[in-house]
């Protein structure tokens, strides 16, 4: 047993934290959207570096280094509240790997891998959140291209990316996850609109409308209907790396620094209070380094990301929480952190899967209680 | 293998110390064991866990270090074996060697007390009193009053006399509490996977209670906190073993010594939390089947609770999370005063 990443892992995190040296102002990981054009040059860097390639086989360019150099990297990032990870880089730029054509392959992987394009995750609709099966949007083959109409909603950072990784319907409604198919769009295509949903950080999530939007053929991924594989499959490339420990351990540290500069840390309820969250922080740690380890091995680890992303999510909660109702009135004012993170926070028990669902498949494949969902 | 990266199992010896003792409690310790057991010391298992070297392992004498206690200790609390266990890894780290030899191998038992109440107080042959993160001999200076615990053990309430102070280093109570952690963890998640059991079986409503996300859903919270605070006990316990200085940067072992009592100090915060809800969770889960003295619950429970509790306390544990807190450098705010948020 060993509990300690290795002298290589620890000269690459090195290397990390000495460029994020570069990029301490940039302060992303929260409103991204907000800052976006800081954020692409920021991916740019990275992708200079070969680092939103680390996983990838070499035959395109990548690394193929270990999950593990993922996870120092995007944990190092979470930390530095530099930004979160991309989503082309990782579900798009693997399942392309997998299962996209040569040619698909060398038209995005390179672009993807200097941090160029972005993409937004489309998936979610206004009837289908957690049931992703039941997806409306649709797509139908007319001759070399898919016409797509339907409408998708709560994107994240769809405002400023450059393509959308959709999840539509080509086969009967009734088919449910037998009947979706993968769909690169352009953003700028015809027919595309995307419309803001205020959220209450500061940031948007959006909506998407699409109206007879024309995507060429060799922009479906993988086989016609044959979506749901893919996206399972795809899960297992980010859940590594999602939710990793630093973005809770830099809450606690700044909630700590705050009850410092407040004076509030000189009471001894609120020291204690805040020593049973930096445990819970700790809780986190080994709950990240169990997928880890579950990955490391070969296995699923479905049950193990479902678990740390319960555990991080409330943590990152309860720490919000807890300084919200430390904090007297100081803790009220707006563009604090503590307020920012009250507010933030209460996002994370829902995107990326929210904790019902992820209770669920704890509760099914750890103890073997299947509901009806 | 010092460089071979993050790796979460126990290696083939610790596995084979763990297949023993759980061979030994399917023959000796099962449930109505447990039960018989409750109002007296376990004599002839207690010898079972000295022969087989249990009670010296992490000493010098010992067959294995912190990480072969833990996967002992997590086998020894899924079955809820009862005694002394944590008290006496405590005590072997602080007596000399002459006195250590007669604990670790069954001869003499010890009672590790605090505020005048001492776990099988009558029994014990030796009397260690806790005030904060002190330790002292103590003789009984008055008779030993008898009384019950809630844990079903036989404990003793009596003045004591202080006969010297021994050195109790921070990595006696490091190890204290990490012992526990393991065994916590381990006893709530036997708990909960026997209430599993009986969610997928019992039927109401035409179908398995486990289906309802009333019942399914707290048992999953029971598991995602248990499972870390299990790893957060081994990670303690891999931590005691290496050592306080691995790289040789701390040369005073300050900054180790008080990540390590951090370490084992949030592995048994963890472990208390979630074993003593998991604890309530499974009693409300089996219903009324769970308050009844013969039910699958309480002998489990009142043990979780008992060791919840158990001297020396957790206030060391506390201050050191604390002290590593205050330390912390945190970085500048990035990003100075421009915050997103202040919506309206």
């Amino acid at each position: 047993m060993n509990f300690a990443f290795s002298a290589r892992e620890e000269v690459f995190r090195g290397e990390v934290r000495e460029f994020l040296g570069d990029w301490r102002d940039l302060d992303a990981f929260f409103g991204q959207g907000l800052k976006w054009e800081r954020v692409r040059e920021f991916f740019r860097a990275l992708g200079r570096r070969g680092w939103l390639s680390l996983g990838w086989p070499r035959e395109w360019g990548g690394a193929e280094d270990p999950l593990v150099s993922e996870y120092l990297l995007w944990e190092e990032i979470a930390y530095a509240r530099a930004a979160r990870n991309p989503l082309a880089p990782g579900v798009v730029a693997k399942t392309l790997a997998r299962y996209g054509s040569d040619a698909q392959k060398r038209r995005w992987l390179p672009p993807i891998q200097r941090g160029e394009i972005h993409f937004s995750l489309g998936y979610s609709e206004p009837e289908s959140g957690s049931d992703l099966a039941s997806v409306r949007c649709r797509a139908v083959l007319r001759g070399d291209r898919y016409v797509v109409s339907g409408q998708k909603c709560w994107q994240s950072y769809a405002q400023d990316m450059d393509y959308l990784w959709l999840l539509c319907r080509t086969g009967a409604q009734e088919s449910r996850g037998r009947g979706l198919t993968l769909l690169i769009v352009d953003l700028k295509a015809a027919g595309v609109r995307v419309g803001a949903l205020p959220t209450l950080d500061g940031d948007q999530l959006n909506e998407i409308h699409l109206d007879r939007v024309e995507v060429p053929l060799d922009q479906r991924v993988g086989p016609e209907d044959g979506a749901w594989k893919l996206m399972a499959e795809a899960l297992a490339d980010e859940r590594h790396i999602q939710f990793p420990p630093g973005r809770v351990r830099r809450d606690l540290e700044e909630v700590v620094a705050w009850a410092r500069r407040s004076g509030l840390w000189q009471d001894a309820a609120v020291r204690r209070r805040l020593s049973e969250l930096a445990v819970e922080v700790r809780e986190t740690e080994v709950s990240g380094l169990r997928v880890l380890d579950a990955m490391r091995r070969g296995l699923p680890g479905v049950a193990e990301a479902a678990a740390n992303k319960v555990r991080h999510s409330v943590v990152c909660q309860r720490i919000a929480r807890a300084a919200l109702e430390l904090g007297g009135p100081a803790a009220l004012v707006s563009g604090e952190r503590v307020e920012l993170l009250w507010r933030q926070s209460l996002w994370e028990t829902i995107g990326g899967g929210t904790s019902e669902i992820m209770r669920g498949v704890v509760a099914k494949q750890g103890l073997g209680l299947a509901g009806r969902n | 293998m010092a460089d071979a990266g993050i790796d979460l199992a126990f290696d083939d010896v610790q596995q084979a110390l763990s297949a023993a003792i759980e061979e030994l409690c399917a023959d000796r310790c099962r449930d109505a064991e447990v039960r018989a057991a409750a109002g007296r010391f376990p004599e002839a298992l207690w010898q079972q866990l000295a022969e087989l070297g249990v009670l010296a392992l992490a000493t010098p004498e010992g067959e294995g270090g912190a990480l072969e206690l833990v996967a002992v200790l997590e086998a020894l609390g899924a079955a809820a074996f009862p005694g002394p266990i944590p008290a006496s890894v405590f005590a072997a780290q602080l007596l000399p060697e002459a006195e250590r030899g007669a604990l670790v191998t069954g001869r003499r038992v010890v009672s590790v007390g605090a505020a005048g109440l001492f776990p099988f107080a009558a029994r014990a042959d030796l009397l260690l009193e806790c005030e904060a993160e002190r330790v002292y001999r103590v003789e009984a200076s008055a008779p030993i009053e008898s009384i019950e615990t809630l844990g079903g053990e036989p404990w003793g309430r009596l003045r004591s006399r202080r006969v010297e102070e021994l050195p109790a280093p921070a990595r006696a109570f490091a190890l204290h509490d990490l012992a526990i952690a393991a065994y916590h963890a381990a006893l709530g998640l036997r708990l909960v996977r026997d209430t599993a059991e009986h969610a997928r079986v019992r039927k109401q409503f035409g179908r398995a209670i486990g289906e309802f996300q009333a019942v399914a859903h707290p048992l999953a919270d029971c598991l995602i906190e248990l499972e870390a605070a299990q790893l957060l006990a081994r990670r303690a316990a891999w931590h005691f073993d290496r050592g306080p200085d691995p790289a040789g940067s701390d040369p005073a072992g300050a900054a180790g010594t008080l990540e390590l009592r951090c370490a084992a100090g949030a592995a048994r915060l963890s472990a208390r939390r979630a074993g003593v809800a998991a604890a309530h969770t499974c009693h409300q889960l089996f219903g009324a089947i769970g308050i009844t003295l013969e039910g699958p619950v309480f002998h489990c429970s009142r043990r979780l609770l008992q060791l919840a509790s158990q001297p020396p306390g957790d206030d060391s544990a506390r201050a050191a999370l604390e002290q590593s807190l205050a330390a912390l450098e945190t970085p500048e705010r990035p990003g100075g005063a421009a915050l997103p948020g202040a919506a309206p």
